[in-house]
């Protein structure tokens, strides 16, 4: 998880400490609707998953893409 | 350096990418490209980008079209956009995307296939406009989506959630060809490659095998050697300065390149050969030397990993080619090595004549080390210099040396063609450039100085010359050319400035030797001189001819 947050900080261009798994969607100003799509892509890549568009909407915290990666990856 | 991005797709991500080395503008609102060049008051001609790439993704400009020929009316009319830019931006670099278009549409294999006809036609577009304006390039996007091909270089699923048809592996070349072509129109640019000869040239050790035995022929495993001579003969082409750098008897070398019949670099596509048992950091260092280049703009391929360790350990600021453990990829290590070091906009005169001036130079260092004295030896040489206002056909050549020149340049100011274009309008201005000629050769025009005319001073913006030129006293003549000449037009004082930089050394002391007073030392170090006019100095040694051109303004 700490690898995760890391990962996703350094593609937001922010620093571990800011983000949790908490953070929501359009919360932070790093995280706007391009973020978004940047994250869905940056994340497939680094974790080999396929995120499908339907699922897409439902990743509002990055909780919801940490779980959806550890998810994907158990199957 | 202000850059602007037009695109008909979303680019915010490119955008985003490249603002970490440039200050980007890209217009607000979706695919708006055409309204912003068409409005002469748009932001886009506020902001005044240096370069601007337009990035025109193919199936979104003819999705729309029913037959080939409505394609080709699609793509003239955003041609016919594209061709207002380039009259509007003259001064600035202008990247037009080559466009891939993906086959999308369902049809049978007997109709021609639409996606073709309109890359092409878009593709002679592009390369007439290319062939008109100096400052119009083609970035061919399509070859990056060739090499990667569709299915790694697009998402379907970033173009129905963003607008963003690439996916992060296209992206990532699309930003990554871009910063090649800015770098290169800023010219940044390498000069020197040192190429090791066993396993590199050819294959195995000339030493041991012979000239029968080394791998190196036109079919099959010997042709990657070839191939990799036959790249760097065209790298050479574009004014990049080949030396080798080998542990061999320089007598099995020449054997080699006297008698193999598929050498396909001639011993004269080199500047400098050092076949020797010294360790080549020492090599390279005294290539550098010779050349009067500085090690950071050399690049060094040798395959033996030992090799590369003792340059990188010893020479931080040469380049190390990362050599391939399969050499089928020698070509490709060259390829990727001329986008990343060597890449060229447009070849001007001088770099494809690069070669023969350095070997002329190293003639004249020859024939220094037999003079009786350096005066008796520079006046042997029987130099000519012309000297004369800038031409336009010199423009491109006066930028350029502005960028590259780092020792003799007093001021180190960089100017991109539309910085000199502006100063040659205003009639304030003087930019003189000289030429130079010697009983070795022609080293062309190798001598820069701007003077800017302020009531009855006038100040020396910048003067620089050529590192291959220096100490042959030619700044005294062209110096007091010029002098004459403004003191004809009633000027009364030249003020000159040298503004410390780590690499103009050289030259900290010229004013004062030139005869120059001392006037003033900034906080940052930099020094203003002043001279009165007509000066008589004695001190200046005039040892060669000057032709001065008269051409009027």
């Amino acid at each position: 998880m700490k690898n995760f947050l890391e990962f996703v900080a350094s593609v937001m261009g922010v620093y571990p400490s800011t983000i949790s798994l908490e953070t929501k969607y359009n919360t932070i100003p790093q995280w706007d609707s391009l973020m978004q799509i940047r994250l869905v892509m940056e994340i497939e890549d680094k974790y080999n998953v396929e995120i499908p568009i339907e699922r897409i909407p439902e990743l509002i915290t990055l909780g919801d893409f940490y779980e959806y990666v550890k998810g994907a990856n158990e199957h | 350096m202000k850059i602007a991005i037009l695109s008909n797709i979303n680019s915010s991500l490119i955008a985003q990418k490249l603002a970490s080395k440039y200050e980007v503008y890209q217009p607000a609102g979706y695919n708006t490209w055409v309204q912003e060049i068409l409005d002469t008051n748009s932001e886009l001609y506020r902001f005044a980008p240096k370069a601007i790439l337009i990035l025109l993704d193919g199936y979104e400009l003819t999705k729309n079209s029913n037959s080939i020929d409505d394609g080709i009316q699609e793509l003239n009319t955003a041609f016919t956009t594209i061709a207002t830019v380039a009259d509007n931006f003259l001064d600035s670099a202008i990247f037009i995307s080559s466009l891939d278009i993906v086959q999308r549409r369902i049809m049978p294999l007997n109709k021609i296939r639409p996606e073709r006809v309109w890359e092409w036609h878009w593709y002679n577009k592009v390369n007439s406009l290319v062939s008109e304006k100096r400052n119009i390039f083609i970035a061919d996007i399509k070859e990056l989506v060739e090499r990667m091909g569709r299915d790694n270089f697009y998402s379907s699923k970033l173009w129905y959630t963003g607008s963003i048809p690439y996916s992060l592996k296209g992206f990532t070349a699309i930003c990554k060809r871009i910063e090649s072509l800015l770098s290169a129109w800023q010219g940044q640019r390498y000069k020197c490659l040192v190429i090791d000869l066993d396993n590199t040239l050819w294959g195995g050790v000339i030493g041991e095998e012979g000239i029968d035995g080394i791998e190196l022929s036109n079919i099959k495993e010997g042709s990657r050697y070839r191939d990799f001579q036959l790249r760097l003969r065209e790298l050479k082409d574009t004014g990049v300065i080949l030396a080798i750098s080998s542990k061999n008897n320089i007598e099995d070398v020449m054997d080699v390149f006297n008698n193999h019949p598929h050498m396909v670099l001639k011993i004269d596509d080199f500047v400098v050969i050092k076949a020797n048992w010294q360790p080549k950091p020492k090599n390279i260092r005294d290539i550098a030397l010779e050349l009067n280049l500085g090690l950071n703009s050399f690049v060094f391929i040798d395959d033996n990993p030992i090799e590369q360790e003792a340059v990188r350990s010893e020479l931080q600021d040469v380049a190390i080619l990362d050599f391939p453990k399969d050499t089928t990829q020698l070509e490709k290590m060259l390829l990727d090595a001329y986008e990343r070091y060597f890449l060229t906009l447009n070849a001007t005169l001088e770099d494809s004549n690069k070669t023969r001036i350095y070997q002329e130079e190293l003639q004249r260092k020859r024939a220094m080390s037999s003079a009786t004295s350096i005066d008796d030896y520079i006046k042997s040489l029987n130099i000519e210099v012309f000297l004369h206002l800038i031409k336009e056909e010199e423009v491109e050549r006066v930028a350029q040396l502005t960028h590259k020149t780092n020792q003799f340049n007093l001021t180190t100011r960089r100017y991109t063609v539309g910085d000199i274009r502006e100063r040659m309008k205003s009639p304030n201005w003087r930019i003189y450039t000289a030429s130079v000629c010697d009983k070795f050769g022609d080293s062309g025009l190798i001598s820069v100085l701007m003077l800017e005319l302020k009531g009855n001073t006038a100040m020396i913006d910048t003067f620089l010359m050529s590192c291959r030129v220096m100490n042959r006293y030619i700044e005294d003549c062209i110096i007091s050319e010029v002098e004459n000449s403004v003191s004809k037009e009633g000027i009364g004082f030249v003020m000159g400035e040298y503004i410390p930089t780590p690499k103009n050394v050289p030259v900290k002391d010229l004013y004062d030797r030139l005869g120059y007073a001392l006037m003033l030392i900034n906080e940052d170090g930099s020094k203003i001189y002043r001279i009165s006019l007509p000066s008589y100095d004695n001190k200046r040694k005039k040892l060669a001819k000057v032709i001065w051109e008269e051409v009027q303004s």
